[in-house]
């Protein structure tokens, strides 16, 4: 897993586990990632394939009973898992911003939105409280929050859906983070505000140079977005590469079955393929490959070794045992 | 959810709105005492137990004290006791509660065991031992002995508050952002909780008032004192035949009792946001 550019993070041999009562979940087991100084890494994965618990694990927030066992998040060659809890605070909203899902409930409702994006900024700079209100404002304007000076002195409740995320996103960039992470930060908005969001994101991206870790499941957002694509399946990294060739070669039979899924308008099928059954449950994952007892071109040998994540070719790696023979092989299990 | 909406609620409810009224009739009351009481409350000022007339309206008591200079200064104990008592049961029982909510697992543990004890303990026996043992009679110390106990009940709201606030998305934000413990109490959990713990510690105010009634008229309390529960217990010998005495007071307390459970009942109309259905 190389790529051009500087580094700004690389997880290696990552492992969050959960020790619940019932037994342990892994939901993160051992995965590999790298982010480039300005580019954007979109992790795509199902629901519960553990793309949260990679982001939480980054800044440090896997709450009990959770616990990152094992590897190192180099982030500006420093290892964030070697920090003690003052130091991550610094680190977190300063270096490394997160924003979340749910809009509608990630604002404190009672603090106008300025209070809170000008708290975000003295929890890391000093600046003097006159001129913080001026910073704000120039943050509202960034993000594109009309008629900024009047709003922040607004409570969340006469914002849109759309414009608290832009608060959120302005709370995140507040302090000019290298990293920010995104955790599927356009899942509740409707597509038309989905679209400002993203070209807002992006353009973050072009004027502060900011990396994203953009986690989603919508593989539309990725096409549109990402510079590389990490797809995750149940706890584990199925492929890596930029995101021209996931889309236009893609070599893990759980990739393929991902695209395939998705509703397209420029080619013609009669309908859509599903990936039969589920996630499996990460508390007894299936021995060897995870991605096994739903893949079509399953085998033996697949169900008996864990399949390694494999450079194929420059930037591109992929963990399947079967991935030279299934190009010549149709799938056969599925319908 | 902002003040100006809480407030139109508010004026709405009636009860609400009358428990506001006697709260402000019996402060402003307490404030204005001396202007408004006719006599000194300990002056002798006529002879004993005579009835209500045009110039002593509420009587005059077994010494021959003027009874409604005594009720009006009783005001100023009665709200002392029980603004007093409140004031440091919010202060101890949200600290209280604060801590073992936001921090749990263990310490929660510890400190809900130590809540659980007081909880166990009578309270009624609690005071008569302690004041009887350390001999402590004045207003004042009723009012700390009634904290001392009392703050349980907001420990253990402020304290399942926080464990729900705590797992809200913008507290988990915050700390995404980099916030510390004490900026996450203060900015993210306690402003939240607010409404709660103000109807709570409203509602206390009335049960504590009528607690130091309760302790003084059992004579836990110090007799030369002007307080409506002393009213109560020295008009008790005469109530067969000067009811004056032990009505007025007994009138006095009711109606400041009720008056802070209303305004505490409408504020928890107009204010918690878990009976409004909304949030």
């Amino acid at each position: 897993m190389t790529e051009e550019g500087e580094k700004l993070l690389s997880i290696k041999d990552l492992k969050t586990h959960f020790f619940t009562e019932r037994g342990v979940v892994k939901a993160v087991d051992g995965i590999n990632l790298e982010i480039g100084k300005g580019k954007i890494l979109g992790l795509v994965g199902e629901s519960g394939s553990g793309k949260t618990v990679t982001a939480l694990s980054i800044v440090r927030l896997v709450s009990y009973p959770g616990k990152i066992l094992n590897g190192y998040i180099l982030f500006q060659n420093e290892n964030l898992l070697e920090k003690n809890e003052r130091e991550m605070r610094h680190i977190r909203g300063n270096r490394i911003s997160m924003i979340f899902q749910d809009p509608m409930s990630c604002l404190n409702p009672v603090f106008t939105v300025g209070d809170q994006v000008a708290e975000a900024i003295r929890l890391h700079q000093d600046i003097p409280r006159s001129e913080i209100e001026q910073s704000v404002v120039n943050i509202f304007e960034k993000v594109g929050i009309p008629d900024a000076k009047k709003r922040l002195k607004e409570h969340p409740h006469k914002f849109s859906g759309g414009m608290r995320q832009r608060v959120m996103i302005a709370m995140a960039l507040s302090c000019h983070p290298d990293l920010l992470i995104a955790d599927e930060p356009t899942t509740n908005l409707d597509v038309t505000i989905q679209l400002q969001i993203l070209n807002l994101m992006r353009k973050i991206k072009r004027d502060f140079k900011t990396s994203i870790l953009l986690i989603t499941h919508d593989l539309g957002v990725i096409a549109e977005m990402a510079d590389h694509v990490a797809v995750m399946y149940a706890g584990k990294i199925m492929e890596y590469s930029d995101v021209v060739e996931v889309f236009s070669n893609p070599l893990h039979p759980y990739t393929k079955a991902l695209l395939e899924s998705v509703p397209r308008l420029d080619v013609e099928t009669r309908r859509l393929r599903v990936i039969p059954g589920t996630v499996p449950e990460l508390l007894n994952p299936p021995d060897g490959c995870r991605f096994s007892p739903r893949c079509a071109y399953t085998r033996e040998v697949c169900r008996k070794e864990v399949p390694p994540l494999i450079e194929i070719k420059r930037g591109h790696s992929v963990a399947c045992l079967r991935m030279n023979d299934i190009d010549t092989e149709r799938g056969d299990n599925n319908v | 959810m902002t003040w100006s909406e809480n407030w139109r609620r508010f004026r709405k409810n009636k009860a609400a709105l009358i428990g506001g009224l006697i709260v402000l009739a019996v402060v402003i009351t307490a404030i204005i005492a001396p202007v408004i009481s006719p006599y000194n409350p300990d002056d002798v000022v006529a002879g004993r137990l005579q009835p209500p007339s045009n110039k002593f309206w509420f009587g005059t008591d077994g010494i021959g004290r003027d009874c409604l200079s005594r009720v009006v200064w009783g005001s100023r104990t009665a709200l002392m006791v029980g603004l007093g008592a409140s004031l440091i049961s919010v202060i101890v029982g949200v600290a209280f509660g604060s801590i073992a909510g936001y921090y749990g697992g263990i310490i929660d543990d510890a400190m809900m065991r130590i809540c659980e004890i007081l909880l166990v303990i009578p309270s009624f026996f609690l005071y008569i031992l302690i004041v009887s043992i350390f001999r402590v009679r004045g207003p004042e110390y009723i009012a700390v002995l009634l904290a001392l106990t009392g703050w349980t009940e907001l420990a253990k709201i402020v304290r399942v508050d926080f464990f729900s606030l705590k797992e809200r998305e913008f507290t988990k934000a915050a700390i995404g952002l980099g916030a510390s413990d004490i900026h996450i109490i203060f900015r993210y959990l306690l402003p939240n909780d607010l409404a709660p713990i103000i109807v709570v510690a409203t509602m206390n105010i009335a049960g504590f008032i009528i607690m130091e009634a309760a302790l003084s008229f059992i004579g836990l309390g110090d007799p030369t004192a002007c307080s409506w529960g002393i009213m109560l217990s020295q008009g008790r010998q005469y109530i067969g035949y000067a009811w004056w005495l032990a009505t007025f007071p007994g009138l006095a307390t009711f109606i400041t009792a009720v008056g802070f459970n209303f305004l505490g009942d409408g504020l928890r109309d107009s204010l918690d946001p878990r009976l409004r259905g909304t949030i």
